[in-house]
């Protein structure tokens, strides 16, 4: 039951959505609840990066995406900086022979809105991690710590 | 000199933005005290405007507009002016914005020259904007 660590980019929809929370304006736009998915191309992540540029480990293999909930974040201050933390994400994936013709390399993750289609942000992780083709019907659950830190000029 | 978002305002914002709380209005008012906004501000640090027919300002939620441009969000308000009444003078040294219900400081700006107000007619007006960058 690993946990990761990441490098994470906003998407240039996302660090808008998250000013228009903060301030409840009226372009809040797609933002919770929001889910984690997976993803297993080697892709280089930007601000302008879409759901379309993800292959998702969905497409080789089922996996129950995870869910970020917004009452369990915790905002503390580090320094000047506001760090937020959610606890670790739990991500299940079921090995399955039928479906996987072979090991799967999981890159990273990204956030998908509450549109299901709006990449908020996403991480890519320091090496893939491997889901092994056997033992068919092994349960893998992957947590991924969520952080998020604002630092004034 | 440059807005600062105090510790309290930026834990406050964060939460916001990740919907662990829900902002409400904010409320922007005018400082008269000669300081500097810094990290560890409150809103208790900082004395408002009391005279010459100065009244804070309601921000509605609801009227910010946030654009998106390539490394950056901005949230914008429109124009807000005090025109003030005569009386004694004041000066003016920055504004400040608190969580109207929460009361929590949420930013600060010292203008980069004080503002002297010592007639009745004279008239102050301020675009609220906030930017978030990332890396």
């Amino acid at each position: 039951m690993p946990a990761v660590s990441t490098t994470v980019k906003y998407t240039r929809v996302g660090r808008g959505s998250l000013l228009a929370n903060a301030f409840g304006g009226a372009d809040v736009g797609v933002l919770f609840p929001a889910t984690v998915q997976l993803y297993t191309n080697s892709v280089t992540l930007t601000e302008t990066i879409t759901q379309a540029n993800f292959v998702d480990l969905q497409d080789s293999i089922p996996y129950t995406a995870g869910t970020i909930t917004p009452a369990s974040w915790i905002v503390t201050t580090s320094g000047d900086i506001a760090v937020a933390k959610h606890p670790s994400i739990r991500v299940s994936i079921t090995t399955d022979r039928t479906t996987l013709n072979a090991n799967a390399n999981v890159r990273g993750y990204y956030i998908l809105g509450s549109d299901s289609t709006t990449v908020l942000w996403a991480g890519s992780f320091p090496s893939p991690f491997v889901v092994n083709k056997t033992p068919n019907g092994q349960i893998v659950d992957l947590f991924i710590p969520l952080e998020i830190q604002w630092r004034a000029p | 000199m440059p807005l600062l978002a105090p510790n309290v305002g930026e834990n406050k914002l964060l939460e916001f933005a990740l919907g662990k709380a829900t902002p409400g209005n904010q409320t922007l008012k005018l400082f008269v005290n000669n300081i500097t906004p810094g990290a560890t501000d409150v809103a208790g640090t900082y004395t408002e405007m009391s005279t010459l027919g100065y009244a804070a300002k309601t921000l509605t939620t609801s009227s910010w507009t946030v654009t998106n441009v390539s490394g950056s969000a901005t949230a914008a308000y429109a124009q807000q002016s005090w025109t003030f009444t005569a009386g004694t003078s004041v000066t003016i040294y920055g504004y400040f914005v608190i969580d109207s219900t929460t009361g929590v400081l949420l930013w600060a700006e010292r203008f980069s020259a004080p503002i002297a107000v010592d007639a009745g007619g004279d008239a102050l007006r301020l675009t609220p904007s906030f930017t978030l960058t990332s890396a």
